[in-house]
């Protein structure tokens, strides 16, 4: 065990095993869980104690195995390969136990302290599996705690195992191949051994099982060394020609037929399987033409409950504000206080009045879709129409995500197989409207306009992305690898993770943006004070004034939008003089249409230009910025034009 | 001898069982239908199939895995039909 620092552990396992949840029950910390393949795409840390011993969590992203097929994969073998790490939990899902162990035989080549958590037990329980735990535990050699993450079972258990392993310092076995793989394996090992195990910390078994696999990462970790290459390459060839099929065929079925065989040693099956619920459901909801009515249907609810619970909201919150707006005035008399004061009032009712009305349904309705395991079948459904626009079903994933937050959104791209569908979605994801706009557009078009003009809002914004999706496919020349994706088991939500994840996405909207909605508020009033704002709303005026036909003042708005997407509606108020219930005193339906048009699509606000950098470099962020911009201002003028 | 009860995963109608024969695709698609967990030797039935040159929803019945294919890839996997 280690004497100084905290003990690192990393959780591993399959995508959907609930290990996410798993992690949330281990250090009551709410990380992003979802029944989505893949969603940790980045992992996430967290310190704990048990027993008086300091414990780092590291939830690693979902890997269907030790190779990297994505990006998120990517990141959990770069971080099993080069972190010092004391122990691994491998989770497991045990109503997939002959799958998941494909991955734990891979994890064992670690050569590094396991304990298996067995979760999702219940579930097995209720298909009929039964798993003679202690009989895993011994073909293994690796200690098992079943475990039903969602209810917090057996986390005592499992770290009562984790100090035991980390005392004794145990390490598995590995398992053996039969005899003409192993003795290419074995060789290969030794040849390792000799020229390169010096330079990595990756165990030389492992390191010639990757290479026979003939795996990218490992490839490329040797790429100098011309002497390992050939030799693997001869001894792929060599298995080729005695097994029949391709040396990384070969080795995956080697795994493949050894966790069968453990998988049925342990597994009982008590009754024949019955249809099971899944398969109802699936009936409709994956029907080629029910399941298109029910997914129109299902969002059609969403928007709608968002509307139904936001709008009474908006108006019994923003009321006393209003009054409050109209008194300051009269009581006030220092020009610079009243600027000040009013422009605070609008910052702190923007957050109560508008924001949360619709923000807390938004994401609770969003965070329960993705739980149910409903957007990789809303994948499997528009797979077909994705198609038609250069990407296939999987992107749809990160483009929902975009309804919620565009950060997140663009994270979730790294779900996809390759480069340019992933570049293609990341510019398309701004374009689609995060929770901010939706309160844009509830607050302006619905509310003026009614709730058929939002839904209008929604159906066009659909058809722009599509349209710019074939344009920008133009661009890339390689085409689309296709979809290729699990369709997880439907899981009810717990409503308490749902809660504990909305209350985390609305603690970020109070901690962090409504601050800064207060504050550009009052900025905003500082500036119209010291006449400041007729100055960038000259700048703006080209745009805002002579393409679009907007009041010069709206210019001002659009400068802090880029900042936070909810201050535009607040800068709105604030900056036409009014208060948001009577902006329509001002603008004309007309001009509210353009204007909301023209915020839906314009330049992503900083935190998505932030992530963009990060993931896709300086030039693809450059190119959204553009790319919002001028969809922004063509589709405001066409609106100009045609009302 | 050319065996000719074997087809293509897209020939397959809704409700068939079918077992997996080989893969002809590239590497990369290969390796991950397997980690997926579709075998060669598996039985698998077809659940549904998406309109407009949609993914084809197919469940492992050796396993459980259920997973949505996608046509290009699905063309290249061979099954016999049961």
């Amino acid at each position: 065990m280690r004497k100084y620092g905290p003990i690192k552990i990393a959780l591993v396992g399959q995508p959907n095993c609930g290990k996410s949840t798993l992690f949330n029950a281990i250090v009551g910390l709410k990380a992003q869980t979802s029944n989505i393949p893949g969603t940790t795409v980045q992992f996430t840390k967290s310190r704990m104690n048990y027993k008086g011993k300091i414990f780092d969590v590291i939830d690693l992203p979902g890997t269907y195995s030790l190779s990297s097929q994505d990006m998120a994969e990517h990141e959990t073998l770069k971080y099993l390969l080069t972190q010092d790490i004391d122990l691994i939990i491998n989770v497991m899902d045990a109503t997939l136990l002959s799958r998941s162990l494909e991955l734990t035989l891979q994890l064992i080549e670690l050569g590094k302290p396991m304990v298996i958590a067995l979760n999702m037990m219940d579930e097995a329980k209720s298909k009929g599996v039964e798993i003679d735990v202690k009989k895993l535990e011994k073909t293994l050699g690796i200690p098992v705690i079943p475990t039903i993450a969602v209810h917090g079972k057996g986390l005592k258990q499992l770290f009562e195992k984790i100090l035991e392993i980390l005392k004794s310092g145990k390490i598995p076995s590995s398992y053996k191949c039969s005899k003409i793989v192993e003795e290419k394996i074995n060789a290969l090992t030794k040849a390792v051994e000799k020229s390169i195990a010096g330079k990595f910390e990756i165990p030389p078994r492992l390191f010639a099982i990757k290479l026979l696999e003939n795996d990218d990462y490992f490839v490329n970790l040797v790429k100098d060394n011309k002497e390992i290459l050939e030799l693997a390459r001869k001894y792929r060839e060599e298995l080729e020609d005695i097994m029949g099929s391709p040396a990384p065929d070969v080795v995956h079925g080697e795994r493949h037929n050894l966790s069968m065989k453990i998988a049925e040693g342990v597994v009982k099956l008590k009754r024949k399987t019955r249809k099971s619920f899944d398969d109802k459901i699936d009936a409709f909801v994956m029907h080629p033409i029910f399941g298109y009515f029910i997914l129109i249907l299902v969002f059609f609810v969403f928007f709608y409950l968002i509307f139904k619970i936001g709008s009474p909201l908006e108006e019994l919150f923003t009321g006393p504000f209003d009054k409050l707006l109209t008194i300051l005035p009269q009581r006030i008399h220092n020009q610079l206080l009243l600027y000040v004061l009013d422009g605070l009032t609008q910052g702190i009712a923007g957050g109560i009045g508008i924001v949360l009305p619709y923000f807390i349904p938004l994401v609770f309705l969003l965070s329960f879709l993705e739980d149910l395991g409903y957007l990789p079948r809303v994948a499997f459904l528009l797979d077909g129409l994705m198609h038609k626009i250069g990407l296939h079903g999987k992107s749809v994933i990160p483009l929902i995500l975009g309804y919620g937050c565009s950060v997140p959104a663009i994270a979730a791209t790294r779900i996809l197989d390759n480069e340019r569908d992933r570049v293609l979605s990341a510019l398309l994801v701004p374009l689609v409207p995060c929770s901010a706009r939706i309160t844009v557009i509830f607050a302006l078009v619905a509310y003026f306009l009614g709730p058929w003009w939002a839904l209008f809002f929604f159906i066009f914004n659909i058809f722009v992305v599509s349209i710019l999706g074939k344009i920008l496919n133009g661009f890339f020349k390689t085409p689309s690898y296709g979809l290729l994706m699990e369709i997880p088991s439907y899981k009810l939500p717990s409503l308490k993770i749902t809660f504990d994840k909305t209350w985390l996405q609305v603690k970020n909207f109070v901690y962090l943006a409504w601050p800064l909605l207060i504050i550009g508020s009052v900025i905003l009033g500082v500036i119209q004070y010291m006449n400041l704002d007729s100055l960038i709303n000259t700048a703006f005026s080209p745009i805002v004034h002579s393409i679009l036909g907007l009041p010069k003042e709206v210019g001002t708005t659009l400068i802090f939008g880029i900042l936070r997407k909810e201050l535009t509606l607040v800068m709105l108020s604030q900056a036409l003089g009014t208060e948001i219930g009577k902006i329509n005193t001002i603008l004309t339906k007309e001009q509210i249409v353009v204007f909301t048009m023209f915020v839906m699509f314009y330049i992503p606000c900083i935190s998505t230009i932030g992530i963009i950098w990060k993931e896709y470099g300086k030039k693809i962020m450059l190119y959204s910025i553009l790319l919002g911009l001028s969809v922004a201002t063509i589709t405001g003028l066409i609106f100009r034009i045609v009302l | 001898m050319f065996d000719t009860s074997l087809t293509s995963l897209v020939y397959l109608k809704p409700g068939v069982t079918a077992q997996v024969i080989s893969f002809s695709g590239g590497r990369r698609a290969r390796m991950r239908i397997m980690q997926l967990g579709i075998n060669p030797g598996d039985k698998i039935k077809i659940l549904s199939i998406g309109p407009f040159g949609g993914a084809i929803y197919i469940e492992n019945l050796s396993n459980g895995t259920r997973v949505a294919i996608g046509r290009g890839i699905a063309a290249k996997i061979i099954v016999k039909p049961l």
